[in-house]
């Protein structure tokens, strides 16, 4: 059976922090396929400092931890097997991959810049841990854009917060995109002259 | 009273790894679509663009992959290497994990065994992207110790911060991803 697609509704930041965490995955904002195929460019010129990014809020079962620790081909046993995790390794749960979270960031600022934008720089820290069933929400916040080389760089501060142990990957991006009006970003993607 | 000063891990030794770097390698086998949609599915990635190629070839040429796919993928393992994983857990039930990495996957010298420090912590990432891996790619890649810097805890002891930066290209020599990975050792 097809699950229907739910109607997205946003809550700023602060708002959604107020919440019980059980609340939060109903404030999902991850794209359906049909949303990233459809996605129309936001340009330079719409981006404003201080605009959140779309917040995707998860709650990572165990299961899913497993299907990425098969996709990489990572047998580490603290990543699926809740008995050694919690009586050998003394953890609160199976944990969540510090290697997923490179993936889920490319994958959500690559998003945001669809169709014509470009996911350059991303970074970021691994602060806390994030266990299985865990409510999260990947967050990102412009901070600041300038225009070089007739592209639009546009700079984002991110993290994954969790409903345990807080903000658990504080990071930074940069990602550019085009200008109305102005010259296309390049693929393969050339950083802009100084 | 004077309080000792903590010992330094950044001794000239551990400073004479910074820059010291792997042979340029090649991940086995190419980019192809079973490996891409494994990935897709995975994280989930599910941007259309990575197997539509209607939607990609205005812009990509072709099909496009995520982006950090190959930081993965590069280090898998060819067939023809042994197995060992049923004596490894066989000799330790408890084992935390068998690496599916290939064995020549280590590279650099460690830094543990030159500074003496006893546990390892993942700090974080730092990507850079410049283009995607297309089917059919063959991807090479090389790391070097970019970074190694001495750092105060909390708890007033010393730590390394050691970042590793591996650079992947594909057969036309284009770069097309560089990671920096953060460890710390202390």
């Amino acid at each position: 059976m097809a699950l229907a697609a739910k109607p997205k509704t946003t809550l700023p930041l602060d708002e959604l922090l107020k919440l019980d965490p059980s609340e939060w995955v109903q404030y999902d904002e991850m794209p359906s396929i049909e949303d990233l195929r459809n996605r129309q460019q936001i340009y330079f010129d719409d981006v404003e400092v201080g605009q959140e990014l779309p917040k995707y809020i998860r709650q990572h079962s165990i299961v899913e931890m497993q299907r990425w620790s098969i996709t990489m081909e990572n047998t580490h046993r603290l990543h699926y097997d809740y008995v050694h995790a919690t009586n050998h390794d003394k953890l609160p749960g199976t944990l969540f991959h510090g290697s997923w979270r490179i993936s889920l960031f490319a994958a959500w600022l690559k998003n945001w810049t669809l169709p014509g934008g470009w996911l350059w720089k991303q970074s970021f820290q691994v602060r806390g841990m994030v266990v299985a069933n865990e409510a999260t929400i990947m967050w990102g916040k412009v901070t600041g854009k300038e225009e070089k080389d007739g592209l639009g760089l546009v700079h984002i501060q991110f993290g994954i917060i969790g409903e345990g142990a807080g903000e658990g990957a504080p990071g930074k991006a940069t990602v550019v995109l085009p200008i109305q009006g102005g010259r296309p970003v390049p693929y393969p993607f050339v950083p802009p002259k100084d | 009273m004077a309080v000792a000063k903590p010992k330094t891990f950044l001794t000239p030794a551990v400073k004479a790894l910074i820059g010291q770097e792997t042979e340029v390698t090649e991940m086995y086998g190419v980019i192809d679509q079973e490996t891409v949609r494994r990935y897709v599915v995975g994280i989930p990635d599910q941007d259309p663009r990575h197997w539509d190629e209607d939607l990609a070839k205005e812009r990509f040429g072709t099909t496009t992959a995520p982006a950090a796919m190959i930081s993965y993928t590069a280090l898998r393992s060819a067939p023809w290497e042994e197995d060992h994983f049923h004596e490894l857990m066989l000799e330790d039930p408890w084992r935390d994990q068998v690496s599916m990495r290939r064995p020549d996957s280590a590279g650099l010298a460690e830094v543990r065994a030159v500074a003496g420090t006893r546990s390892h912590l993942h700090g974080g990432d730092e990507l850079e992207v410049y283009a995607y891996p297309k089917l059919g790619d063959r991807i090479f890649f090389q790391t070097r110790y970019a970074d190694i810097q001495e750092k105060l805890g909390s708890n007033g002891q010393p730590f390394l911060l050691i970042t590793r930066e591996t650079r992947f290209w594909n057969q036309d020599d284009q770069t097309l991803l560089i990671l920096r990975a953060l460890g710390i050792e202390r």
